[in-house]
């Protein structure tokens, strides 16, 4: 029985030889993704005891000092979160450095732009989970900015809810971050792997 | 009699399983030939019109998944280490509690650090959206950039957005 389409298109039997060479990616690509497995596993685990909004950062502390490896699974999804907004920043310097953005390619660089730009809201939208007065101040920067928008306060209620400046954590905010944000980081990067076997791998032009 | 006619049925049973073992081994060539196949190296491919394309033949010559797969598997070893190090070395603190006595002033998370620079000095339409999105916006296009006013060019404009950006997330963060 033969691999699945999608499987087989993404890895093929044979590669060609260019796609392995070290300075052709650096790994960055990868590191991201391994980064994004990473946030999800730790994130599955931590959603088992972590409530949003008011009592937030009492589940957080509770995970953090009564949980067994609690600590450690907060400590490891904060900077697995750090480490992809580095490694997906450096994976666009790459591909910039090595010409990998320019026409037939252009589409999986826009994907790869967004997908930056999802990373960093997904960061914003983790640092306003924390719960704390911290993140109350930037989830009221945040709010502040959205609300000079035509239309503003509909959409800082659609993404941050009804956060205090004590407190950044809402349950809008916490479906974003787990669900839509995540979702379709997940979905995009799939895309782009796609993208990458199609426009024929990761060599340089 | 009854001897006689088991050891009729023994032949006949013999002749029914040497029918059926010639049977599946003709049925079993073909799959034996392609786990031949697959065990040997496969042999270098190089098609005619990459050789044309690119002057780096090498960078094309064909090579089995496993290759692949043994590079991920110590880059992925190697970044988990990383990861772990710093997990365990550098503890994550929380924020101060919502209960606890207002803090004065905190500062953004670090990857907001530009904006916020920007924030602190600029009015918000420009620092806020104009700027960030205009970066975004050549971001985006920077593959038709590269059509318009060439390689070069493109590359340097990518450049000056990533220092702006890096520069103003480092200033950020170590300002007092």
């Amino acid at each position: 029985m033969g691999k699945p389409g999608f499987i087989q298109h993404i890895r093929p039997r044979q590669l060609k030889s260019g796609t392995l060479q070290l300075r052709n990616t650096f790994c960055l690509g990868g590191f991201s993704f391994l980064a994004f497995i990473l946030l999800t596993i730790s994130g599955v685990l931590l959603l088992f005891f972590y409530s949003p909004g008011e009592a937030a950062f009492s589940s957080l502390s509770e995970i953090d000092s009564a949980l067994p490896y609690g600590g450690l699974i907060r400590s490891l999804h904060f900077w697995a979160g750090q480490l992809m907004v580095v490694s997906v920043f450096l994976h666009m310097v790459r591909v910039v450095w090595s010409k990998a953005y320019k026409p037939l390619r252009e589409l999986n660089w826009v994907t790869g732009v967004m997908l930056f730009v999802l990373t960093v809201v997904l960061d914003y939208s983790g640092y306003l989970l924390r719960g704390g007065q911290e993140s109350g101040a930037a989830a009221s920067v945040g709010q502040t900015l959205v609300k000079t928008l035509p239309g503003g306060h509909f959409f800082s209620t659609i993404f941050f809810g009804q956060p205090s400046s004590l407190n950044g954590s809402t349950l809008n905010v916490f479906v974003w971050h787990v669900f839509i944000l995540a979702g379709i980081a997940g979905f995009l990067q799939i895309f782009h792997f796609w993208r990458i076997r199609k426009d024929g791998g990761v060599r340089p032009l | 009699m009854k001897q006689q006619r088991n050891i009729y049925e023994e032949n006949s049973n013999s002749d029914i399983k040497k029918t059926r073992l010639r049977r599946a081994l003709a049925k079993a060539k073909p799959l034996v030939a392609l786990m031949l196949e697959k065990s040997i190296p496969p042999k270098v491919i190089l098609s005619d019109s990459i050789k044309k394309e690119s002057g780096n033949s090498i960078d094309n010559e064909k090579v089995p998944l496993e290759e692949l797969q043994v590079r991920e598997a110590i880059s992925t070893f190697l970044w988990l280490g990383f990861l772990f190090v710093i997990t365990i070395l550098i503890k994550v603190h929380l924020d101060s509690s919502p209960h606890a006595a207002a803090i004065g002033v905190s500062k953004a998370p670090w990857v907001f650090g530009s904006i916020q620079w920007l924030l602190q000095r600029l009015p918000v339409w420009l620092s806020g959206w104009f700027i960030p999105l205009l970066s975004g916006a050549i971001l985006l296009t920077l593959p038709w950039w590269e059509l318009k006013v060439g390689q070069r060019w493109a590359r340097i404009i990518f450049l000056i957005l990533s220092f702006v950006w890096v520069g103003l997330t480092f200033l950020y963060w170590f300002q007092d």
